[in-house]
């Protein structure tokens, strides 16, 4: 995870268009959260602590809702922020209220939720406005990447809260996690290429002072 | 007690089933959005290039067109106008003063005559490029008088009515109107073997509309098209891509009736293209 995290701080700075970089900053902050949750969880102690958890759901929601809100036409982008901001109140109120040892299962489930219709809604965008082939874009992998990770641990998300105490099921919902972490990074690097196949570098030329652009937009 | 049990053992394994149905779910999902994608893309761009050779077609069919006209103006003037031109200049050589007065005059008489044949020859000619009913008077004297000329030989029963044409269109639109229903006029008497033709125009909702009717052999617009990408079919090339120019459509088809077969014309008449 700490390659990846440094692979797109460094695309970050490399690249110039504004949405790759942000694309690539949620990336950072994305992996870097996850990179820290995981030494909390598995390094310290064998059976994961429940309150990062809780604190994880709310910053993964904001950091991925930030880059569905940039993907998105104005419509979408009013119906995302009609979503994720109740949302958001309930998964605070939920952090407030609950017992903090306790899997917030309705917070993630619905997070899932929230995030596979996004994912299906920009597969559909791509598809009504056919600009060139959908795999092409970036983006596309890393929607890609993150509908892989919530449809794989929809399940476990809903059952977490009254079967964290099970042995067997920890050990499943832990391999399917990690499984589906595993996938998710590998189409996060194959977003990483594609992005780095698409930068064109303007040519140095004494009267041009063109900035690279990317070939094709989102 | 038993239920509990059960719980126990079965959550994990419904976990995994259930993880496992999601992920398949979702990777098929995406899978079908990448192939329908990738299938409606290349499509496109099958429709994309045909068109692309379509335009190719209907460019070298236009500068063929125009390469013949230059010709077909190059021979009348090459062998009509210039043997008359140099039989004059021989009338007028410079023996003749020292010809007798009435030798002088026939000379000068008949070389005038010759002179007076060329400038009707070259006045065809100019017809022949704008023709100067259409010019002067507009659409529907130019379809008239090209009717009278028709219906002169006895062959056939050409007819038009103009039921909304007020107001002139732009000399340019009028020319290519015209100079696409003179093609269409002279397929039906090449090849349809009909013994009428009728020209009704209309507008509608700012549309120019020109119908064709004829009760010879005509095309249908499958017919049409196919000619179209064909590599003969000149004149009809040249009709499409005048519509083009002109923002128009064209549509051939069988009258309901089954008897007549029918070209409808139909061009964007937009007020800046109408003349004040």
């Amino acid at each position: 995870m700490l390659g990846i995290q440094t692979i797109a701080l460094i695309y970050y700075f490399i690249l110039k268009n504004k949405n790759i970089k942000l694309l690539f900053i949620s990336l950072f902050l994305f992996f870097s959260i996850s990179y820290l949750i995981f030494v909390n969880n598995y390094i310290q102690t064998n059976f994961p602590k429940i309150a990062p958890f809780r604190i994880y759901t709310i910053f993964e929601t904001i950091i991925l809702s930030a880059f569905y809100y940039f993907l998105f036409s104005k419509k979408v982008k009013i119906i995302l922020l009609i979503i994720i901001i109740p949302f958001l109140a309930f998964a605070l109120f939920d952090l407030k209220s609950a017992n903090s040892f306790q899997f917030d299962s309705a917070s993630t489930a619905i997070e899932s939720l929230i995030f596979i219709t996004f994912s299906i809604i920009y597969f559909y965008e791509r598809i009504s406005t056919m600009e060139g082939f959908i795999y092409d874009s970036p983006y596309f992998w890393v929607v890609f990447g993150i509908i892989i990770y919530f449809s794989a641990n929809f399940f476990g998300f809903i059952v977490a809260r009254d079967s964290f105490k099970q042995v067997l099921f920890v050990k499943n919902f832990n391999l399917i996690m990690v499984i589906s972490s595993i996938i998710q990074n590998i189409l996060f690097f194959i977003a990483f290429i594609v992005a780095k196949q698409q930068y064109v570098p303007a040519k140095k030329t004494s009267l041009s002072t063109k900035k690279p652009q990317l070939k094709s937009k989102p | 007690m038993t239920k509990t049990v059960l719980l126990d053992i079965d959550t994990p394994s419904i976990l995994l089933l259930g993880s496992a149905g999601m992920l398949v779910l979702a990777v098929g999902l995406v899978v079908f959005i990448v192939f329908h994608q990738r299938k409606v893309t290349r499509y496109q761009m099958q429709l994309q290039k045909m068109e692309e050779e379509q335009q190719k077609i209907l460019l070298n069919a236009s500068i063929r067109w125009q390469e013949e006209e230059r010709q077909r103006i190059a021979a009348d003037l090459h062998d009509d106008a210039g043997p008359l031109l140099a039989t004059a200049r021989l009338y007028l050589n410079e023996n003749l003063i020292h010809q007798e007065v009435s030798v002088q005059l026939q000379s000068i008489f008949n070389a005038k005559q010759i002179i007076d044949d060329t400038i009707q020859l070259i006045r065809n000619i100019s017809h022949s490029l704008m023709p100067p009913t259409l010019k002067n008077f507009g659409l529907e004297s130019a379809v008239n008088d090209l009717f009278q000329k028709m219906n002169g030989s006895g062959a056939i029963y050409a007819s038009s009515k103009f039921h909304n044409y007020r107001e002139r269109l732009k000399p340019e639109q009028e020319l290519l109107i015209f100079r696409v229903i003179q093609e269409l006029v002279n397929n039906i008497l090449k090849h349809s073997n009909s013994s009428f033709i009728r020209v009704t125009q209309n507008c509608y909702e700012d549309k120019f509309i020109v119908f064709i009717q004829h009760d010879g052999k005509g095309l249908t617009q499958p017919e049409f098209e196919k000619l179209n990408r064909s590599s003969t079919g000149l004149g009809l090339k040249n009709i499409q891509s005048r519509m083009r120019v002109l923002h128009g459509n064209i549509n051939f088809e069988k009258d309901s009736s089954n008897t007549f077969f029918k070209v409808t014309l139909e061009i964007e008449a937009e007020k800046e293209f109408i003349e004040e």
